[in-house]
């Protein structure tokens, strides 16, 4: 199956901004993250397809996934 | 806003006055006179389709009954610093009637570039006085009441009325006690925050607990390696007092929430 991995502000700095990837059936979130060498604790916004989503969540084909770090300076 | 022998002294006033816009001075010598306030009277004289010079640009964006409506309006803005100084200059002069301020910190030389409120005179006074200053230099039919104290210690009677609540603040554990309070009093937030040439923008009505969601993990964020340039917290600041006068003239209805990064120059919305 195909997903599109978006990554936002520093998350990009030595990866990319948007990339399509081919993964197993069964893939998680969290095996995204893994292969990104993104912790999970790291991750402030988590999206699948624009939605708040778990790092627990199964990916179907043709879902993207949107990583945000969090912002907290006013 | 206006009891009936308010109006009855205003009516007899303004019907002796031949205007179709209505300079401050002109308000200020009425106010001095009757004794009714400053805002009072801009409300009377929108009421009568008479436009408070001051108000005269805004016109066009926002209708006679939304300046009025905005003249009414009680907002609170939470943190003085890199936004909520912006947020308070931009809703001084919309016209927003009553603003209260909240904020513990004093003006450190650190501030000086990106704050608005933190000039090289400011240094070492209180943010929550420097900004009741600026607001009746501004614009004195607005109501400030300001407070040099944490969130936290605000108590209920000073909520009392508040509409709209801004989170200009920089702590993260503030801000989960913000949406909080908000929730309860079923208000809703406009949420702002920067780090670098990052930003991001929300307005949550109540029951959408969207700060506790992406706050859960993290004390601070990247802005402790990024730091915050100029130009980011004016645009958060911008945008965040465009979404609350948008709610305050009754044209938002959603919650929303967006994400941007300047140097890319993407932003990118997020379904909530």
């Amino acid at each position: 199956m195909k997903v599109e991995i978006r990554l936002f502000a520093t998350f990009r700095e030595g990866r990319f901004k948007k990339e399509v990837w081919e993964l197993p059936e069964g893939t998680k979130v969290i095996d995204v993250l893994n292969l990104l060498g993104i912790k999970p604790e790291e991750v402030a916004i988590l999206l699948v397809n624009g939605m708040n989503a778990e790092p627990e969540y199964v990916l179907k084909d043709g879902d993207y996934i949107s990583l945000f770090p969090p912002v907290g300076g006013g | 806003m206006l009891g009936e022998r308010e109006k009855d002294i205003l009516k007899r006033i303004f019907s002796k006055k031949d205007i179709e816009e209505l300079p401050f001075e002109m308000s200020k010598e009425i106010s001095e006179e009757t004794n009714i306030e400053l805002r009072a009277i801009e409300y009377f004289a929108l009421e009568n389709e008479i436009v408070p010079l001051r108000y005269v640009r805004n016109i066009g964006s926002f209708t006679i009954e939304g300046q009025k409506k905005l003249l009414a309006s009680k907002v609170m803005i939470v943190g003085l610093g890199g936004l909520g100084g912006y947020v308070l200059e931009e809703l001084c002069r919309a016209g927003v009637g009553e603003i209260v301020v909240v904020d513990y910190d004093t003006f450190e030389e650190t501030n000086l570039n990106r704050q608005l409120l933190a000039t090289e005179n400011t240094l070492g006074q209180e943010k929550a006085d420097v900004a009741k200053k600026r607001a009746s230099e501004i614009n004195k039919t607005v109501v400030i009441k300001s407070f040099r104290d944490k969130i936290e210690n605000i108590s209920e009677i000073h909520w009392e009325g508040v509409e709209l609540v801004f989170d200009c603040l920089d702590r993260i554990d503030s801000r989960l006690y913000l949406e909080k309070k908000a929730e309860k009093l079923k208000i809703p937030l406009v949420h702002g925050a920067v780090a670098g040439w990052y930003g991001q923008v929300g307005f949550f009505f109540p029951g959408s607990n969207w700060l506790s969601k992406i706050y859960r993990k993290h004390k601070t964020g990247i802005e402790q390696i990024l730091g915050n340039p100029p130009f980011t917290p004016s645009l958060v600041a911008s945008l965040m007092t465009a979404l609350g006068i948008s709610y305050l003239l009754g044209e938002l209805k959603e919650s929303t929430f967006f994400f941007f990064d300047l140097k890319a120059m993407e932003f990118e919305k997020v379904n909530l």
